[in-house]
């Protein structure tokens, strides 16, 4: 099993943001965001040092708590300071995006890091939909034809015109062209079942975020059946699993620290107000919302509660038994791992990093 | 695909004698003359009615596919494409933009190689000339499904497929291709002068995914054009995609990669 860090480069004084998505620009101090930058990339680094063999970035908008908006330019900032390890984008929001810009950027850096580049394609979660307001009930087609766009764009030799049902471009011609022929291995980031079939029919990976072992059990044994009905096997390293850690010297010491959470952090989840939640999942799923039937001033008027658990929390011993338990149930060969937790401190990151590369790494590589 | 009854009145059919042998021809529109040679085993498509909304379209059916009594007069494609040389040239339209799919887009391209005075544009649709994929074929509407279309659960899209015709078709694409007939065109794109327009289904079965690349890289001036969610019978699963991307070439040939689209959204 591999190890990589996600580099979420989340502004220091995050634990300070109110339980709402957007988070204000009235929140953003120019002085602690360089800071945080510096420091985010120094965590990749250290990580790198430590023998993580992946450093990883999401697209995530309007928000310091994964402050990588456009995670291509955050993967070209690190790969100059971090020249052995792979360069994940897990992943780039396609329902979002022009997908021949994500192709241009994924070639651009497939060249700067000369070829060390994994793609990553995402639809994301339902607050993203609203960042350039495309229509929720689209995400998933447009996703699906973003992929065969991407993939078209950075494989066909000669320039040609796309004629989608979301997308139509005269022109295609992507320069340059990756250096890993005939593409950069490319994940996709999903659990639901026509994105996994869809991974499994091309011949791509899968990644799964933040889900306990035993759904991430279920949605692997799919994808795997389904390759197998495609005819082949998906190597280790295209069984991505991301999850949230925190990595105490004892399993006393993690427990403490997550005690210390239950207050207002512990109950975030999306941050939009419930009325905007329920607009949302229902244009996802093409069902009607009235917004007059949203009673004002009720409780499910506020914002949504809503723990998320950790995926991954104890000391070393313990980490590594939570690790076993995803490569042996879901055959998972690579653990993206979210360290920056809100209130977790640069210092405790770094931590964590060290701890980690000593304790856990050397013995979640014999899996 | 549902029909458009309306357009539909509007094709004349008539026919036509040539080199010997007799054609029926489909007749509509103003403008601008395209001559679409077609088998017609999907009948007259939404890419017919479409493209007769802004041209003089005349459809000149490949004899030997449509209907029963009719025998295949020749059977290469560069002979094929030589009667229909002689053919076009009776209808004394012209120079014209000749359109041809899958086995009519490779005897328009042989027709292009043959009469080149003849063409103002060549649009070829699902061409199998050059680099076909292995093509398995028996006579059962579920492998014609799995042959066209990108989604062959869906077999209302062969609703307007004439199964016999159609397998007479396929059948052609496999028997009338030859090596030396796929290397003798290849070799001969760089003589096609005139502007092209070479479209595929981003899910084709009949034609390898790398024969979009040759056109283009062959062919003087040519483009390509990948239509998402299609199979070979681009018409049957994305007609309007393919009327789209078709008028628009055959009107501005070339320039149609430059945008026209409104970007306002409240001026």
């Amino acid at each position: 099993m591999k190890a990589s860090y996600f580099g979420p480069m989340g502004y220091s004084e995050r634990s300070k943001f109110p339980d709402t998505w957007p988070i204000p620009a009235s929140y953003h101090d120019p002085k602690i965001s360089v800071q945080s930058y510096q420091e985010g990339i120094e965590e990749c680094e250290f990580a790198e040092e430590m023998g993580f063999e992946w450093v990883s970035f999401s697209e995530h908008h309007y928000s310091g708590r994964i402050a990588t908006g456009n995670p291509a330019l955050m993967a070209a900032a690190v790969a100059e300071r971090c020249k052995r390890v792979r360069i994940a984008i897990l992943g780039q929001l396609l329902p979002l995006n022009n997908p021949v810009r994500v192709a241009e950027e994924l070639g651009m850096l497939d060249n700067l890091t000369d070829g060390r580049v994994i793609i990553g394609f995402l639809r994301g979660t339902p607050n993203e939909d609203q960042t350039y307001g495309i229509n929720p009930n689209e995400g998933r087609a447009r996703l699906l034809e973003g992929m065969d766009l991407v993939i078209k764009a950075l494989t066909e030799p000669e320039p040609f015109a796309w004629e989608g049902r979301y997308y139509q471009y005269r022109t295609v011609s992507v320069w340059p062209h990756p250096v890993q022929q005939p593409m950069p291995p490319a994940i996709v980031a999903t659990r639901s079942d026509d994105a996994v079939k869809y991974a499994a029919d091309h011949g791509l990976g899968l990644g799964v975020s933040f889900i306990p072992v035993e759904q991430m059990a279920k949605v692997a044994d799919k994808y795997y059946q389904w390759c197998q009905d495609a005819g082949w096997e998906p190597e280790p390293d295209q069984r991505v699993y991301r999850g949230s850690i925190y990595l105490g010297e004892t399993d006393k010491q993690a427990q403490d620290w997550f005690d210390g959470l239950r207050g207002p952090q512990s109950r975030r989840r999306l941050g939009m107000s419930h009325a905007v939640e329920q607009a949302v999942q229902a244009a996802r799923t093409g069902e009607q919302f009235d917004l007059r039937n949203v009673i004002a001033g009720s409780p499910q008027g506020d914002v949504v509660g809503a723990a998320p658990s950790l995926s991954f929390m104890g000391g070393p011993d313990t980490v590594v038994d939570q690790m076993k338990a995803f490569h042996d149930r879901c055959g998972t060969g690579v653990v993206d791992l979210f360290f920056q937790q809100p209130s977790v401190s640069h210092k405790d990151v770094m931590r964590q990093i060290e701890l980690f590369g000593k304790e856990v790494l050397p013995r979640i590589k014999e899996f | 695909m549902a029909s458009r009854p309306t357009a539909a009145a509007s094709f004349q059919e008539s026919s036509i004698e040539a080199a010997g042998v007799r054609f029926r021809t489909f007749q509509a529109g103003s403008g601008d003359p395209v001559i679409v040679l077609d088998t017609l085993s999907m009948g007259l498509t939404r890419l017919h009615y479409g493209l007769a909304e802004s041209f003089r379209v005349t459809v000149l059916e490949l004899p030997g596919f449509g209907g029963p009594g009719r025998s295949l007069e020749s059977r290469t494609i560069p002979g094929l494409a030589a009667i229909t040389a002689q053919a076009a040239a009776s209808l004394d339209s012209g120079k014209f933009t000749l359109v041809g799919s899958s086995l009519a887009a490779n005897v328009a391209l042989c027709h292009t190689l043959a009469a080149p005075e003849q063409i103002e544009a060549l649009v070829l649709v699902s061409p199998t000339i050059i680099r076909p994929a292995a093509l398995v074929l028996s006579s059962s509407g579920e492998d014609l499904g799995s042959l066209l279309l990108a989604h062959p659960e869906d077999p209302s899209r062969l609703a307007t497929v004439d199964e016999p015709a159609m397998t007479r078709e396929l059948d052609a694409l496999r028997q009338l291709h030859t090596p030396e007939l796929e290397s003798g065109v290849e070799r001969r794109l760089g003589e096609i002068q005139c502007p092209t327009l070479a479209v595929f289904g981003l899910n084709d079965r009949l034609a390898a995914t790398e024969a979009a690349s040759i056109y283009r890289s062959g062919i003087p001036n040519c483009h390509t054009s990948i239509v998402y969610d299609a199979g070979h019978g681009i018409v049957l699963e994305r007609p309007e995609a393919l009327i789209d991307v078709v008028s628009d070439y055959v009107e501005r040939q070339e320039t149609f990669i430059v945008g026209k689209g409104a970007g306002v959204i409240n001026p």
